[in-house]
């Protein structure tokens, strides 16, 4: 990995082609300016801001990117980036061109096989990943890499592609994962379904990021920019469960890890997780694993 | 740092000297225990059917290795082949990018000399600057830990995690 300061442009060679990155080059700077570089095709990568908020055109839409917030760029898609503020810190991370072969060669025939076949015919295709992920650990992990840059620690050079390959293996996954359900969807033309696969999606993270909150069916659908009903049904389709259930989900599984970690009354918890009723609380939690939650924290 | 050449950046030659037998030297570079005690987070070697060698077991030329970051037991920072081993006093393996380090042990003056090539590395000014100067960089660390280690014991590794950005992580 190289690390560079923001560049005035993108366009190394032309403004047709997206750039062939022979190693990841991470692009960050601490601005105390506001930065604007012009439309250009993108290479594979993900754009954060460790400071502010920055804005990325990508294909023409805005997209506002804060802290935790990460968005995933596919290559040749149209990229701008702009900030206004005099206090941001862009970082943009794009991967080594070789790098897809690279890991979808080994994911495929290395020793441990970890992607099945059927996405053999959607090669390196990450439109399912190209939106904003609300994502603390991978902004995170994005951000360290800077340190990396000019760090004198033995080896710094291979911990860090170490850590950008491993992270793009699991990126990898998740598009493999996400292609999948988008196939859930009964829609004819695959433009249809992309569209329909990333509202839904971007809904599912706003759902994770604020189900603490009192959500109505329309609050989410209206993440998805869909009509309630319209919205039920492809949320239904694409993750075999509705937006109710998933949403429970999401509340069991932080009173899970109340449990584990705190020593808050079971009581405390139920109203925390936003039930009413801790009758209720046991049996659903009962039914999701396998004990009721005063037995799980005795067994823990 | 010694040059095989005058501006070949294709490679360098690192040399120490340790007050240690050889046969000590090249098990501390060819058995997990011995690696474990000096480099990086350690090192687990597996034969060509993917069996996993008993941690005093030599490499042998072909297993494959896995090494791991120093602190962060199961994370894996590079893997790589094993290209030689004679099983006395000559090792090779692939390193970044795939560059073979040689590795050859020798006396010189009643002491054992450690002589470390790496080499076949590009010589574009990119990979000059990420791997001829961030290895031998490296390699000047541990070969000083492995000094350290094979003749005191003490071993030089930072195992406060809190503490980044130094030589010794």
């Amino acid at each position: 990995m190289l690390v560079r300061p923001l560049p005035a442009s993108f366009n190394f060679d032309n403004g047709i082609l997206p750039p062939v990155y022979g190693d990841h080059f991470l692009f960050a700077e601490h601005l105390s300016r506001p930065y604007q570089c012009p439309e250009h095709p993108s290479g594979l990568g993900l754009l954060i801001t460790g400071k502010g908020k920055c804005n990325y055109y990508v294909n023409g839409a805005k997209n506002l990117i804060d802290q935790n917030k990460v968005f995933f760029v596919n290559r040749g898609s149209n990229l701008a980036v702009r900030t206004t503020e005099n206090d941001s810190a862009p970082a943009l991370l794009f991967f080594n061109s070789g790098l897809p072969d690279l890991v979808q060669h080994s994911l495929n025939y290395g020793d441990e096989v970890l992607l099945e076949k059927p996405f053999d015919n959607l090669p390196y295709d990450f439109s399912y990943l190209e939106r904003i992920h609300t994502d603390g650990n991978l902004h995170e992990t994005i951000l360290s890499l800077i340190d990396f840059g000019a760090s004198c620690s033995s080896f710094a050079s291979l911990r860090a592609d170490m850590i950008i390959r491993s992270l793009f293996e699991d990126l990898l996954l998740k598009n493999q994962e996400a292609y999948k359900s988008s196939q859930n969807i009964q829609a004819v033309k695959a433009s249809t379904r992309l569209e329909i696969f990333k509202r839904v999606a971007s809904a599912k993270d706003w759902m994770e990021e604020n189900w603490q909150k009192d959500l109505s069916l329309e609050d989410i659908a209206s993440i998805a920019n869909m009509n309630s009903q319209h919205f039920l049904r492809m949320f239904k389709q694409v993750y075999l469960i509705t937006p109710h259930q998933y949403l429970i989900d999401l509340k069991l599984k932080k009173a899970k890890t109340l449990l584990e970690t705190t020593v808050m009354p079971i009581n405390d918890i139920c109203r925390a997780i936003g039930f009413e009723s801790v009758f209720s609380f046991s049996v659903l939690f009962k039914n999701r694993f396998g004990m009721a939650p005063s037995y799980f924290r005795k067994a823990e | 740092m010694a040059q095989l050449t005058n501006n070949d950046f294709s490679q360098f030659k690192l040399r120490v000297n340790i007050k240690t037998s050889i046969e000590n030297a090249y098990r501390a570079w060819t058995t997990s225990s011995g690696v474990a005690a000096w480099f990086l987070g350690g090192m687990v070697f597996t034969d060509a059917n993917g069996v996993e060698r008993p941690v005093d077991s030599p490499a042998e030329p072909n297993d494959e290795y896995t090494c791991y970051f120093t602190n962060k037991p199961g994370v894996v920072i590079i893997k790589g082949k094993v290209l030689k081993a004679n099983g006395k006093d000559t090792y090779s393996f692939s390193f970044s990018k795939g560059c073979p380090v040689s590795v050859t042990i020798y006396s010189e003056h009643n002491e054992t000399i450690v002589e470390l090539i790496e080499s076949n590395l590009p010589t574009d000014e990119e990979t000059i600057r990420k791997h001829y100067v961030g290895d031998s960089k490296g390699w000047i660390f541990y070969l000083t830990n492995l000094k350290s280690v094979l003749e005191g014991g003490l071993d030089l590794r930072n195992r406060n995690d809190d503490i980044k950005n130094v030589i010794t992580h």
